[in-house]
C-alpha cells in the first residue's frame, strides 16, 4: 500500500477544506493517508478522519512564541528535530503541501527524503508548486476573478478519484422558524470580512420580532466583548452567548445542533458546512465565494461585489463599501426563506455540485461582466491546458453552458472578451505556456460564440427555466 | 667550482626544490655589489644598503644581541650577516629564514660563501606572505626582521605581520555591516568585499544602496546650486544607522563614496562598534577624508603618501591597503567565436574617457586598437572611430571578455592634472590585478607603488607614448611572451592580490589594534559546548568551536551547501518559523 503524507499546517478552517481530500484519497484510493497538522488540531482532525494511518504534528505556537519571547534557538532546534525526525522513518511515497508559503514549503522539505512532494514548492519564483496548484495561484494573482476553482477543489485535484458529490450532502435549508436554532459566528480573523456587531444586533432584533427562534453566537474568546455589547443590546432570553465558551469538539456539537449557520468566512463556517449543516454566507471584502464559499450542496452565499472587490486582506480600506451593501435586511428575507432581490453590486448565490466540482449558481439571472465570462472560460479550459483525461475537470460545453444559463450574455460582451483575452494569460507564465494558454481560451472563447449565436433563439425558454 | 655551486650544493642536499628555484631565477639587475675595506661583499637593493659597509659583522652582532629565541624565524635574507650572527650568539639551534626576492638571494648566493649558514637555515624563497603566515609562530618574539629588509619588502612584511594577526582569529565568525555607495567604482569593490568576508566565513549584512541611484541621479542633475543631494545623503546616513543598529555588527567596514556622514560615523563608533573605512580613491584629488578620517577606527588607503597626511588631520589609525581582483568574476574565460569578434582586438583600452586617457589614446588611435566605456563624448575623432559600441557603459562581464579577448589590455591610469600619463602616479587601479587575474596581458603607466605588488616577469610597464608605442609593436608579435607574463601576472594576484587576501589583512590589522573576535557572540556568555544537545553540538563542531552563532549565521553557511542533510532543512524550517514569527533579523 502507498503512503501519502497531506501536510496542512494552516488554521481549523484551512484543514477542515481539507478533510475532502483526505477521505478521497483513504476511500477512493486505498491509500495509506497520514496528515501533518498543528499540534492543536491533533485531536479534531484525528475525531473527523477515523480512517488515516497517522497523524503527525508540528507544534507551531511553540517556536513562534519561542523566537517572539527570545528563547535560545537552540532548544527550539532539538524540539523541532524530535517533531520531524518522527517522520523521517516513515518511507511516503509523496507528500502533498496543502499550504502557501515558506514556512509549510520549508516543512515539507524538510520531511520529503525520497518522496514525491505536490501542492505547494518551497519558492514562488519559478513556480508555485505543482502544474494544477501553479496555474490556479496565478490566476489568484493576476485577478482573483479570473480563479473559478474553490479551495476545496484545489485540495481535491491531488487525489486521482473524488467521492461522488452525493458524499457532501447538506441538510435540508428550511425558513427559519420559532422552533429552529441559528448559529451565528460573530466575527472573522480578518476585520475586512467582519459583519460587524451593529448588522448582528439589528438583525437578531427583527429575527426575535418576526421568526422568534434560538439564537447562538460562536466565536473566539478574544471576541467576547463584541458578543457582550450584541447580548446587552438585545436583551433576548432566546439569544445565548457561547462565544469563548466552546471546545472544538463542543463546536461540532452545537453546530450539529443548529438549523442554520450564519457567518462571514470563517473556521465556522467550514465546518458547519462539512457536517451538513445549511449555511448562509456573507461575503465582502477579500472574501470570495468562488474561492471560499461553503463547501457541498444548498448553502447561500450573498456576496458584495463591488467594482474593487475582492480585495486583498492587508489592502488598506476606509471606505469598506461593501459591507454596507449587504444590510440585515437582505440576510433576513434569505433567512425567513422569502425571495431576497439584492441591491445594486451584490449578488446571492445558491452552492451546488456540476461535475462534482463546487459551483456558485446565482440566484438571479444578472448581466454577466467580462471577469465572469473570462472565470467559465478558464474553469472550462483548465483541463486542456493540464493535459488532464477527460472527466477528471470540469468540461468546456458543460460549463459554458452553465454560462449561458445562468447569466445574461450579449454580442458585445463577447467581442470584449475575446478582446482582452490575453489578459486573462498571467503574465508570470512562462512565454511558451502563455501562448499555449491563450490559444486554448481563444478556442473556448470561440465555442462559446457559437453556443451563444445557437442559444439566442432559447432565449424566452430559458428566462421561463429560470423564473421557474 | 663557484660561490654559487658551492652555497647551492648545501641547499640541494637540505632543500633540493629552494636550490632548483634559485638555480633558475637570474640575478637581479636591481642588487649593486660593494665591498667593505676589509673585502668583504655587501649589496645594494635599489638604492638600500642591506648592510653596514664600514663593518657588517659587527652590525650584525649589535643588532641581533637581545635576540633570544633558539628557533628564530628571519624576514629579509639580506647578505646573511645578521644570520651569522644569531648562529654565532649560542642560543640559535636552528632557524628559518624568509626570502621574498629570489633574484636578490641569487645575487648573495653568487657573492659570498654562506655555506655554514645554510646548513643550518631553512629557506624560504619567493613564498607568498599568506602562506608563510600559515607557518610563522604567532609568538612575534620569535620573529627577527632583518630592518633593511623591512624597507625593502615593506608590503610583504606588512601583510605577512596582518595575515599572521588574522589566523589565530580565523575561526571568529564576525559580524560585518559592508556599507556600499550609491554606484560609481568603489560599488563593485563594496560587493567584493562581501563576498570575500563571506568566503572568510563571516555573516555579512550588505547595505546595498543601488536602489538609490536613480533618484540619486534626477537629484544630481537639479542640484546645481540647490544643494537637494544633501537631504538623500542624510537619509541615506540614517538608513545605514537603522542597518546597523538591527543588525548589531561587531565590525562595519565602510567603502569611500558610501554616503555615510561624519555624526553618523561618531554615533556608531559610540556604540562601540568598530568602524574601518577603505578609501580607494586618490586622496589628492577627493578631499573628503578629512572630515571622515577622524572618526573611523582604521582608515585604509590605497597610497603610501596618504598615510602621513591623514595621520596628521587627526585620524586614529591609517593603513596602507592596496585594491585586488576577484577571482571569482575576473577569470580566464572560453569565448564564442562571435565574442572574440565582438569583444577581441590586438589592442583594447576599458575605462573612462578622462582627458589624459583620451590625449595618449588619439596618439596611439589605429584600426588595430578598440576603446570601450562611457564618458568618451567629444572626444577627437580620431577616437571615434575606435570607440566601440557609442560609448556605452560595458558591464563587469563583458570587461573580463574583453580582457580576455584582447592580446594588449592597456592599462592607462586616470589623471585630471596630465595631458598624457602621469609620471608622479602612485598607486594601482583595479584594472591591472583584474587583467591580470583574467589572465590578460597589460601594458600598465608606470606607478610608484606597482613594483610592491608586480614584478617586471609579471606585468609590462610603459613610460610614456613613445615607451607604449615600441612595446605594443614588440608583443603584439610575441604571442608567446604575453602567455608568460599574463600567467606569472594572473599567479601572483591569485597568491596574493585577492580582496579575500586583502580582507584578511584588514581585520588582521584590526585584531592587532585591539578588535574583539566574535565580541557579540561571546560576550553573551552562549557557547556551543556548553548549552548545545549532543547532536546539535556534533553538527555544529565543523561550524565554530568558539561561540554559539546565530540562526542566520548556520543558515548563510547552509546556503552555500549544494546538498543539504535533514539537519540542514530543521535549520531552514527553524528559520522558516523565525521569519513568520517576525524576529528574523530584517536586514538578512
Amino acid at each position: 500500500m502507498s503512503r501519502v503524507l497531506v501536510s496542512q499546517l494552516a488554521r481549523m478552517g484551512d484543514l477542515t477544506q481539507s478533510l475532502y481530500l483526505l477521505e478521497d484519497l483513504a476511500q477512493t484510493e486505498g491509500q495509506a493517508v497520514s496528515v501533518l497538522v498543528d499540534k492543536r488540531l491533533e485531536a479534531f482532525v484525528r475525531a473527523r478522519v477515523p480512517r488515516l494511518d497517522a497523524v503527525y504534528t508540528v507544534d507551531l505556537e511553540r517556536y513562534l512564541r519561542g523566537f517572539r519571547d527570545a528563547r535560545p534557538w537552540t532548544g527550539l532546534w532539538q524540539t523541532l528535530a524530535a517533531e520531524l525526525r518522527s517522520l523521517w522513518g516513515t518511507d511516503f511515497e509523496r507528500i502533498i503541501n496543502l499550504n502557501y508559503g515558506k514556512l509549510p514549503a520549508a516543512v515539507a522539505e524538510a520531511i520529503r527524503g525520497r518522496a514525491l512532494l505536490q501542492g505547494f514548492h518551497a519558492s514562488a519564483e519559478a513556480s508555485f508548486g505543482d502544474p494544477w496548484v501553479d496555474l490556479v495561484s496565478r490566476w489568484v494573482q493576476s485577478d482573483r476573478r479570473w480563479n473559478p476553482f474553490h479551495l476545496v477543489d484545489v485540495f481535491r485535484f491531488h487525489s486521482a478519484r473524488r467521492l461522488p458529490a452525493g458524499r457532501w450532502s447538506t441538510r435540508e435549508a428550511k425558513p427559519l422558524s420559532d422552533r429552529s436554532v441559528l448559529g451565528i459566528q460573530i466575527a472573522t480573523r480578518c476585520e475586512k470580512r467582519t459583519w460587524g456587531p451593529q448588522n448582528f444586533i439589528e438583525l437578531i432584533r427583527r429575527l426575535e420580532e418576526e421568526v422568534g427562534c434560538e439564537v447562538l453566537l460562536f466565536g473566539e474568546g478574544r471576541e467576547g466583548p463584541q458578543a457582550e455589547h450584541i447580548v446587552r443590546s438585545v436583551g433576548s432570553g432566546r439569544l445565548h452567548n457561547l462565544v469563548g465558551k466552546t471546545s472544538l469538539e463542543d463546536l461540532v456539537e452545537l453546530l450539529v445542533a443548529c438549523d442554520r449557520l450564519l457567518s462571514g468566512d470563517t473556521g465556522t463556517l467550514h465546518l458547519a458546512a462539512h457536517l451538513g449543516v445549511p449555511c448562509l454566507a456573507v461575503f465582502f471584502g477579500p472574501a470570495y465565494v468562488f474561492e471560499t464559499g461553503p463547501y457541498g450542496q444548498g448553502h447561500i452565499v450573498l456576496q458584495a461585489d463591488p467594482p474593487c472587490g475582492p480585495c486583498k486582506e492587508d489592502a488598506v480600506c476606509e471606505e469598506q463599501t461593501c459591507r454596507r451593501l449587504l444590510g440585515p435586511e437582505t440576510v433576513l428575507r434569505l433567512l425567513k426563506g422569502e425571495p431576497a432581490e439584492p441591491c445594486l453590486h451584490s449578488r446571492v448565490y445558491a452552492s451546488g455540485f456540476v461535475e462534482d466540482w463546487m459551483w456558485y449558481r446565482p440566484l438571479h439571472r444578472w448581466q454577466a461582466t467580462r471577469e465572469d465570462v473570462i472565470g467559465f472560460l478558464c474553469r472550462g479550459c483548465a483541463g486542456d491546458f493540464l493535459g488532464e483525461r477527460r472527466g477528471r475537470m470540469p468540461s468546456l460545453p458543460t460549463t459554458l453552458k452553465l454560462l449561458l444559463d445562468h447569466y445574461r450574455v450579449n454580442r458585445s460582451l463577447l467581442g470584449e472578451v475575446g478582446e482582452s483575452l490575453e489578459f486573462a494569460v498571467p503574465e508570470t507564465l512562462p512565454v511558451r505556456e502563455r501562448e499555449r494558454l491563450h490559444g486554448i481560451l481563444r478556442k473556448g472563447w470561440t465555442q462559446l460564440k457559437e453556443m451563444h449565436d445557437e442559444s439566442v433563439g432559447e432565449e424566452p425558454v430559458r428566462l421561463e427555466t429560470a423564473a421557474a | 667550482m663557484n660561490l654559487l655551486e658551492k652555497n647551492l650544493s648545501v641547499l640541494r642536499q637540505r632543500q633540493p626544490e629552494v636550490a632548483g628555484l634559485i638555480a633558475g631565477i637570474e640575478r637581479s639587475p636591481e642588487v649593486e655589489l660593494r665591498v667593505t675595506r676589509e673585502g668583504l661583499p655587501v649589496h645594494r637593493y635599489r638604492g638600500k644598503l642591506l648592510h653596514s659597509e664600514w663593518d657588517p659583522r659587527r652590525e650584525a652582532r649589535h643588532s641581533t644581541a637581545g635576540f633570544q629565541e633558539a628557533h628564530p624565524w628571519v624576514i629579509g635574507f639580506g647578505d646573511g650577516y645578521h644570520l651569522e650572527a644569531l648562529l654565532e650568539n649560542g642560543r640559535t639551534e636552528d632557524m628559518v629564514a624568509v626570502e621574498p626576492d629570489g633574484g636578490m638571494l641569487r645575487a648573495v648566493l653568487e657573492d659570498r660563501d654562506l655555506r655554514h649558514v645554510l646548513e643550518r637555515t631553512r629557506v624560504l624563497l619567493e613564498e607568498p606572505p599568506a602562506r608563510i603566515a600559515d607557518k610563522i609562530p604567532e609568538d612575534r618574539k620569535s620573529w627577527y626582521i632583518h630592518p633593511p629588509s623591512k624597507q625593502i619588502h615593506c608590503r610583504f612584511l606588512e601583510a605577512l605581520q596582518a595575515l599572521s594577526s588574522y589566523r589565530p582569529h580565523e575561526k571568529d565568525r564576525l559580524r560585518i555591516l559592508v556599507v556600499g555607495p550609491v554606484y560609481g567604482g568603489s560599488y563593485p569593490i563594496a560587493c567584493y568585499l562581501k563576498d570575500a568576508f563571506e568566503d572568510l566565513g563571516h555573516t555579512v549584512s550588505f547595505v546595498d544602496l543601488a536602489a538609490f541611484y536613480p533618484g540619486y541621479r534626477e537629484l544630481q542633475a537639479w542640484d546645481a546650486g540647490s544643494d537637494l543631494l544633501r537631504p538623500l545623503e542624510q537619509l541615506l546616513s540614517q538608513l545605514i544607522e537603522r542597518r546597523a543598529e538591527v543588525f548589531s555588527p561587531d565590525l562595519i567596514v565602510v567603502l569611500a563614496q558610501a554616503p555615510i556622514c561624519e555624526q553618523s560615523l561618531k554615533r556608531l563608533r559610540g556604540e562601540g562598534t568598530p568602524v574601518a573605512y577603505w578609501f580607494v580613491e586618490d586622496y589628492r584629488r577627493m578631499p573628503y577624508w578629512k572630515r571622515l578620517a577622524t572618526s573611523t577606527d582604521a582608515f585604509f588607503v590605497i597610497q603610501r603618501e596618504a598615510r602621513d597626511a591623514i595621520q596628521a588631520a587627526g585620524a586614529p589609525f591609517v593603513r596602507y591597503l592596496p585594491l585586488a581582483a576577484q577571482p571569482g568574476v575576473h577569470r580566464p574565460c572560453r569565448l564564442s567565436p562571435e565574442e572574440v569578434e565582438r569583444y577581441g582586438s590586438a589592442v583594447s583600452f576599458v575605462g573612462a574617457g578622462y582627458r589624459n586617457r583620451r590625449n595618449f589614446l588619439a596618439r596611439l588611435a589605429s584600426p588595430q586598437l578598440k576603446i570601450w566605456g562611457n564618458e568618451w563624448d567629444g572626444s577627437p575623432s580620431v577616437l571615434q572611430e575606435v570607440i566601440q559600441e557609442e560609448g556605452r557603459r560595458v558591464s563587469t562581464e563583458e570587461t573580463v571578455q574583453i580582457f580576455n579577448a584582447s592580446h594588449i589590455n592597456l592599462n592607462i591610469h586616470s589623471s585630471t592634472y596630465h595631458e598624457g600619463i602621469d609620471p608622479h602616479g602612485d598607486f594601482v587601479n583595479p584594472r591591472a590585478f583584474e587583467i591580470a587575474a583574467c589572465g590578460g596581458f597589460q601594458l600598465v603607466d608606470r606607478r610608484n607603488l606597482l613594483p610592491e605588488v608586480f614584478s617586471e616577469q609579471e606585468i609590462v610597464v610603459f613610460d610614456g607614448l613613445k615607451d607604449a608605442r615600441e612595446k605594443i609593436r614588440h608583443f603584439l608579435d610575441r604571442e608567446q611572451d604575453r602567455r608568460e607574463f599574463a600567467e606569472k601576472g594572473r599567479r601572483r594576484v591569485l597568491m596574493e592580490h585577492t580582496y579575500s587576501l586583502r580582507m584578511k589583512e584588514l581585520l588582521g590589522t584590526l585584531y592587532e589594534l585591539g578588535m574583539e573576535g566574535g565580541r557579540r557572540n561571546t560576550a553573551r556568555g552562549e557557547r556551543v559546548d556548553a548549552s548545545c544537545p549532543p547532536d546539535l553540538r556534533e553538527y555544529l563542531s565543523s561550524f565554530s568551536d568558539r561561540s554559539l552563532p546565530e540562526l542566520e549565521e548556520v543558515v548563510a553557511m547552509i546556503g552555500k551547501k549544494k546538498q543539504l542533510s535533514r539537519e540542514d532543512r530543521v535549520f531552514l524550517t527553524l528559520m522558516a518559523f523565525k521569519e513568520e514569527a517576525g524576529c528574523k533579523i530584517s536586514s538578512w
